[in-house]
């Protein structure tokens, strides 16, 4: 989990509300190390203003193909990755990574969204 | 026999042991995994010899499994990279191969514990891995003896998850010992986070999930097709399902970064 980009996710809520996108993010952690992490970086539990989704089986990841693919800490981890999933469910966008860092904006992303219209 | 079906491949493996030792690690967060204990509670009488049975065909399907598997991850994908490359299989093979021991519970024990010393590094980091999941805390022992002495650290990294995962404070002691001895700082992280769990084991809902888990959804997200229904818990403890925003609001979806 990335404290900045959850933060810059957070700054961007209402802006995705307005283009007409609801924010989801998802972490593979349990929720007790979860919550413990959120706390260690400075965030309540409530403050990220978007559901923070747990996903300790990774089975949510591993349908968006991108569960244990960093080698990281010398274990398997998530990659990050974003899509864009349109009102009737459809993915029009999809970015996964190929590093840690490699992510679109929040500018990147609300852009995606507003070509859906 | 066992160790017999998991030699294809395992000169190469052992060669590349030094290698994952002297994976740079890095200040990024790490986390561990979750894990869970599967509490199996017969109801009435057992069969014993159905029960038996059972647990022979489930190790038969259990060595299978991860014989497969450690054929399959060949010298390309284990490399210490950064990152495999996108097109890489390796993750599905692992995935569906860890779903596929998970659905065996508690029965796989036996074998997974024997996997604990097959040659190859792969099927020892996936057998500590997997028994955390699914087994009980008789597997504790053989995982303690990992994270001591596995020549591997990412082996030794999965055991110190698994026996946080499996629960109890009974290895609290060795757990300070190995943190303060390990010279892997990653290794030695997750022997922090295994003592931070103070003793709690992984939800079995969470074993539960992947046992129920239809392995068809594997990396079935694609552009222009209908994004894979997902049912998450969020941090806060409400239960959400993707499918409940169609007809109301576009979705962003972010899988952040996270090291399990």
């Amino acid at each position: 989990m990335c404290h900045g980009q959850l933060a810059q996710l957070r700054d961007n809520v209402k802006a995705f509300q307005e283009a007409g996108a609801q924010l989801l993010v998802v972490d593979p952690h349990e929720s007790w190390s979860g919550k413990r992490f959120l706390k260690d970086v400075g965030f309540a539990t409530g403050d990220v203003g978007y559901p923070l989704l747990l996903d300790p089986a990774q089975t949510a990841s591993a349908a968006y193909g991108v569960a244990m693919q960093m080698r990281i800490h010398t274990e398997l981890s998530n990659r990050p990755a974003s899509f864009v999933i349109d009102r009737q469910g459809v993915v029009r966008y999809e970015r996964r990574g190929k590093t840690f860092a490699d992510r679109p904006t929040p500018a990147d992303l609300l852009r995606e969204v507003r070509l859906l219209k | 026999m066992f160790k017999a079906m998991l030699e294809p491949g395992s000169g190469k493996i052992e060669r590349r042991r030094a290698s994952c030792r002297t994976l740079r690690p890095t200040h990024f967060f790490s986390r561990c995994w979750s894990v869970v204990v599967v509490l199996v509670l017969a109801a009435g009488v057992p069969n014993v010899e159905t029960h038996a049975q059972d647990d022979q065909e489930a190790a038969v399907r259990v060595s299978k499994i991860l014989h497969d598997f450690g054929r399959a991850w060949n010298d390309e994908n284990w490399k210490p990279n950064y990152m495999r490359p996108l097109d890489d299989a390796g993750w599905q093979q692992r995935m569906t191969a860890l779903r596929e021991i998970v659905r065996q519970g508690p029965a796989a024990r036996a074998d997974l514990v024997q996997a604990l010393k097959a040659d190859a590094a792969p099927v020892r980091a996936l057998a500590a891995q997997a028994l955390g999941y699914c087994a009980a805390a008789a597997a504790q022992p053989a995982l303690a003896a990992s994270a001591e002495h596995d020549a591997d650290a990412m082996v030794r990294l999965y055991a110190a998850d698994s026996l946080g995962m499996l629960g109890g404070r009974g290895f609290d002691k060795l757990l300070r010992r190995l943190e303060a001895g390990e010279k892997n700082r990653d290794v030695q992280r997750h022997l922090r986070y295994a003592q931070d769990r103070q003793g709690q084991a992984l939800n079995p809902a969470v074993t539960a999930q992947l046992q129920a888990w239809k392995i068809e959804q594997l990396a079935s997200a694609a552009l222009g097709k209908t994004a894979p229904d997902f049912e998450l818990l969020s941090i806060d403890g409400r239960r959400l399902r993707l499918s409940d925003y169609r007809g109301k609001s576009a979705v962003v979806l972010v899988f952040v970064y996270g090291d399990t």
